[in-house]
């Protein structure tokens, strides 16, 4: 009876020995982790917000009617490089930020335009523009980078009021690894 | 010099949707509909001072000191001020008027009389002066009282003011 199970142990050890070491694939991800916050405001036909990167609000022809809600979005992009090799990677990564629909909700028309972002080099960007997130010295087998974004809102009124959800597209490339 | 597996891959691509959000409030309104009206008064005593007092939950009048009631109770016109409020539905907001204000004399000679006290009421809320709630049509009124102080030997005459009312969510 112990011969047996003693026999079949070296079986499986020699399986698991013949087999080659497996890794998984890189993956890169980016999740939203906060929206871009505009809060609540009163517009008597049209007027503006603007949330910086920072957080910092800028208005025209609006009237705030709650304060402290608002803020940045907040985004986090995550590379696994799928082994716990500890080679040094440094990565670019390129970012688009899409254009924004306009969203009409009753009398209610908004745009979002104008992002902004607390990265160096991309403090203004355009819908659709590329602009590169750098993450070098990645070391460990999960790295990830933080990023906020800010944007502007003009808002038409015809009647009444709305709660209104810009979505806000983003798409991430990997364009190099050293 | 080795390269890992990893760092040859492919470039690979992600994407994500944020959102970015905004509650657009229909802005708060106000409208003058009523004036806030005393009536007539006599000033029985020309050294006694009397005073005024409009309810604006009960829209009744008291008199007290040397005022008295120029008129029955049924022709003395005095009402508290009347405003409609309109803005976003449900919402509650905040009612804002002076502490007192100067009425003038209309005609004739006569020095200027003071409203003191004055006192907003919502319609839809009126347990809490000073605050309002918009209903689910986003519909309010607003009634002012408040005390006129009539010193004694005020001359006979017409004195009116005008009662300023902010309003403003909170």
């Amino acid at each position: 009876m112990s011969s047996r199970i003693f026999a079949q142990f070296l079986a499986v050890l020699a399986l698991c020995v013949s087999q080659p070491a497996s890794a998984d694939q890189p993956d890169l991800r980016i999740v939203s982790e906060s929206d871009l916050r505009f809060g609540s405001f009163a517009v008597l036909d049209r007027g503006y917000r603007e949330v910086s990167a920072a957080g910092s609000v800028q208005s025209a022809g609006i009237f705030s009617v709650t304060n402290g809600d608002t803020g940045p979005a907040r985004f986090t992009i995550t590379y696994d490089r799928g082994n716990n090799g500890r080679r040094n990677l440094d990565l670019i990564l390129h970012v688009v930020l899409s254009p924004a629909p306009v969203v009409t909700s009753g009398g209610i028309v908004a745009r979002l335009s104008s992002y902004q972002t607390d990265l160096p080099g991309a403090s203004r960007v355009a819908a659709g523009q590329i602009f590169e997130i750098a993450m070098p010295n990645c070391r460990t087998r999960i790295c990830e980078k933080t990023f906020y974004v800010g944007g502007r809102l003009d808002i038409e009124r015809n009647f009444g009021g709305a709660r209104i959800t810009v979505p806000i597209p983003i798409d991430v490339t990997l364009a190099s690894v050293n | 010099m080795t390269q890992s597996p990893s760092a040859r891959a492919a470039p690979g691509e992600a994407t994500t949707q944020g959102n970015a959000s905004a509650t657009i409030v229909e802005p708060i309104s106000v409208t003058a509909i009523d004036d806030l009206n005393f009536g007539k008064i006599a000033a029985a005593a020309p050294d006694g001072d009397g005073s005024v007092t409009i309810d604006p939950a009960s829209n009744s009048a008291s008199y007290s000191g040397s005022a008295k009631p120029a008129c029955s109770a049924s022709s003395c016109g005095t009402s508290p001020a009347l405003f409609a409020v309109s803005g976003a539905k449900g919402r509650a907001y905040e009612i804002t008027v002076p502490q007192s204000i100067s009425v003038q004399p209309m005609r004739g000679a006569g020095s200027a009389l003071t409203v003191s006290d004055l006192l907003p009421v919502s319609e839809n809320r009126p347990e809490r002066p000073y605050i309002g709630q918009l209903n689910t049509a986003g519909m309010d009124r607003v009634r002012v009282g408040g005390t006129l102080i009539v010193p004694g030997g005020t001359p006979a005459g017409s004195y009116r003011a005008e009662v300023p009312l902010v309003v403003s969510y909170n």
